[in-house]
């Protein structure tokens, strides 16, 4: 989605008709920025293209009720109308759309309205100019738009930057998933396998047993039927997942309210201690567990292998005692005699001489002396193999005191912790403290119950896979009766296989789109982040932050609002450029990923210096097109340096006051221009000024 | 990304060549129906079926 023009008409504080041009990112500038006073209408902004796309608005908007200008209202007759509009012209895979969204409000008295129904239209425009409405009704318009940018993920694209940090929330991951399967085109993959899978092996099956061939007809039916129950299983699974994500978020919030508790602070700032404590612990110990099984893995042969070195020992020194060892004459002495053909003393050997044959004789019990040789070495090998025997004993030994140890400050920890919850439960701390306490009891017990509902589906269809397969070689296996019928069976065994196919390359691509992700993300945090943490993505299409304890991550708990922004925006970069890279590879002849755009109000607010460099270089970076409104304070020095090469238009939103001798001028590269003008109007309004 | 190019062939080759005709024509299907809420193509899913396996 590329974004050409805006056009607002009495939108909020957006007096009359008001366009923009968005910066296009041709020339690699791809930044269009707004500056505006507190009040200016920069929030507003950001909800022109929620409220016009999604018919929404951001929950940081005040008075949402009243969405018409005021001015435009105050100077509306009584009995007239004011419309309110908002019109988006944008391009999505080489289509050009418009998508408009308006409001009528029929003045009713000085201060009272009427608000006519919302309506939304989205024309398409094609190359020769003439456009058509998209869709037969609103809805329909809606579900196009919302395939181009589906709604779950909206909060991705337009966002308040100093609120941005609830999108690392598990709460804010309901449906991310399925929009980010539509964003990054896999769905596609899921709906064939499915109409494959219901509809058209019913009525394969219907075929079937119009052929005639009841046995077959009723295979093709239980299969249907079971896909259909593994369906419903996989969806009321997804359900509880979604109610573990929203409960741990629940139980998340609880605590933190408890923090906020006079009397329960210290102890749930101990709670928090000791469970860092307790996945240290844990870490610690899953890391000696470790250490211990590969030590064992490694060498535990010599726990075995000490009869075989005292035999060893027993047999050398017996062959001494024999006089067997050590060997009287060296082999290749002997060689060297028999090669030259003579003694040593120059008198020469004969071949077949009975000289030639007593060296032969020599050379076939020379053996001895390899083995010798061999023993010398075995030996070496024995006394060391002793030594680390007694080394490897040892350290076994010391690995398991030290799991003994942790296992029991672990014990130690988790006593502690339940006493904690049992100590502010039981009421002392006030009734507020134990009902939050109950809250998060009942949140963990439904936590479980969701949980074991899980396992329980997950073996149901495990058994229905085995059942599917079953029926699916025993249709294989048919004797079919008619030629029709046979033609049924043949389709039907294409379409599993093709339904098949179609899933496991949903899940190719789901895992790469996810893997992806999860790789982008920890980059993009790895540049900006000042702390050792990783950012990552979980199979659930959470943001995760952990630590490394022990060896082994551990989520990091109480990570602060900036660090929380950042992780944020991360995501919000990594799948911009996941859609990039996909629009530039394209599958199958599809169309597939596609440019987004970030509009952004205050995306520096409440971040370090560090942290706004680092976010204001590489966000219109990642994203073909930012929208980025400000105040004064929020572009300062390092924002502007790093956007200013990058800015395609720049307008200021500027604020028409009636207050007095409240002008005030901002300076844009260089150069003074109002801010903040004293106006004879009644009303508050804002221009929206083009200075690039 | 060339991992996950060959795993998708992987699973392509375990098709035979009408099958293979059929997942790519089912899929271009479903995608021209992406833009509709709940599509429900079981008409002409099952006329490309009658069409490719014969």
């Amino acid at each position: 989605m590329k974004l050409i023009s805006l056009e607002l008409t009495n939108f909020r504080q957006f007096y009359g008709k008001q366009t923009i041009d968005f910066a296009s990112g041709s020339d690699g500038r791809n930044i269009t920025v707004f500056h505006g006073f507190n009040g200016s209408g920069k929030t507003a902004l950001l909800n022109t293209f929620v409220w016009c796309l999604y018919g929404e608005l951001t929950p940081d908007l005040d008075h949402k009720d009243r969405l018409v200008n005021e001015r435009a209202f105050a100077e509306a007759q009584i009995g007239n109308e004011v419309p309110c509009r908002v019109a988006l012209q944008f391009e999505f895979r080489g289509e050009t759309y418009v998508a408009e969204r308006a409001e009528t409000i029929t003045k009713t008295g000085s201060l009272d309205s009427q608000k006519s129904r919302g309506s939304l239209s989205l024309l398409k425009r094609s190359v020769g100019g003439e456009t058509e409405q998209v869709g037969r009704d609103e809805g329909a318009r809606q579900h196009r738009i919302e395939q181009m940018l589906p709604r779950s993920l909206y909060r991705f694209f337009f966002f308040n930057g100093e609120r941005v940090e609830g999108l690392a929330s598990p709460d804010a991951y309901e449906n991310i998933e399925a929009g980010v399967k539509t964003l990054l085109d896999i769905e596609v993959y899921e709906r064939g396998a499915d109409h494959l899978r219901s509809g058209v092996t019913k009525a394969l099956a219907e075929e079937a047993k119009r052929a005639g061939d009841d046995r077959l007809a009723d295979a093709m039916d239980q299969l249907a039927k079971m896909e259909e129950e593994k369906n419903r299983l996989q969806a009321e699974n997804h359900q509880h997942e979604e109610n573990v994500s929203a409960l741990f978020g629940e139980i998340q919030s609880a605590e933190r309210r408890q923090e906020d508790l006079r009397d329960v602070a210290q102890m749930a700032t101990r709670r928090n201690q000791l469970r860092d404590e307790e996945a240290e612990l844990s870490g610690q110990l899953n890391q000696e567990s470790r250490s211990l099984a590969s030590q064992v893995s490694k060498n535990g042969y010599l726990a075995f292998g000490i009869r075989a070195l005292d035999l060893t020992d027993d047999q050398v020194a017996a062959a001494r005692k024999r006089g067997d060892l050590p060997a009287k004459i060296k082999p290749q002495f002997v060689d060297d005699l028999l090669a030259a053909g003579a003694c040593i003393c120059g008198r020469p050997i004969g071949a077949h001489t009975p000289e030639e044959k007593i060296l032969h004789k020599y050379r076939a019990s020379t053996g001895l002396a390899e083995l010798e040789e061999r023993i010398a070495g075995v030996s070496a090998n024995i006394r060391s193999l002793r030594e680390r025997r007694s080394e490897i004993f040892e350290a076994c030994i010391q690995s398991l005191k030290k799991m003994a140890s942790l296992r029991a400050k672990l014990r130690i920890c988790k006593e502690d912790l339940s006493a904690i919850n049992e100590r502010i439960s039981e009421g002392n701390f006030g009734e507020e403290a134990a009902r939050i306490q109950q809250l998060i009891r009942d949140r963990g017990a439904e936590v479980l119950s969701n949980k074991v509902a899980i396992q329980r589906n997950i073996e149901k269809m495990s058994g229905l896979e085995t059942a599917i397969s079953d029926i699916r070689d025993r249709t294989k296996k048919l004797e079919t009766l008619s030629a029709k019928a046979e033609l049924a069976k043949r389709q039907l065994e294409a379409v599993q296989r093709v339904a098949d196919a179609l899933a496991q390359i949903r899940d190719i691509q789901k895992e790469d789109v996810r893997r992806s992700l999860d790789e982008k993300v920890g980059e993009i945090w790895r540049e900006a982040a000042i702390k050792g943490y990783d950012a990552s993505i979980t199979q659930r299409y959470q943001l995760l932050l952990t630590k490394t304890v022990g060896g082994q991550r551990q989520p990091v708990m109480g990570a602060s609002t900036g660090e929380k922004q950042v992780l944020a925006l991360s995501f919000v970069g990594a799948m911009v450029s996941k859609a990039k890279e996909n629009a530039a590879r394209k599958e199958n002849d599809l169309d597939m990923g596609g440019f987004f755009p970030l509009v952004m109000d205050s995306p520096f607010g409440s971040l370090e210096d560090e942290y706004r460099t680092a976010v204001a270089t590489w966000l219109p970076t990642l994203a073909n097109q930012v929208v980025v409104m400000a105040s004064k304070t929020q572009w300062r020095n390092e924002v502007e340096k790093a956007m200013r090469p990058r800015i395609g238009r720049e307008y200021i939103l500027e604020l028409h006051t009636p207050k007095k001798s409240a002008d005030r001028q901002v300076t844009l590269d260089g150069k003074e221009y109002p801010y903040v003008v004293t106006d004879n109007g009644e009303d508050e309004m804002t221009t929206i000024r083009r200075v690039m | 990304m060339s991992d996950v190019k060959e795993q998708m062939i992987a699973v392509l080759k375990q098709l035979t060549p009408e099958e293979r005709k059929l997942f790519g024509d089912v899929l271009r299907l479903e995608a021209s129906r992406l833009n509709e809420k709940s599509p429900n193509p079981k008409e002409e899913l099952l006329k490309l079926v009658r069409q490719t396996i014969v």
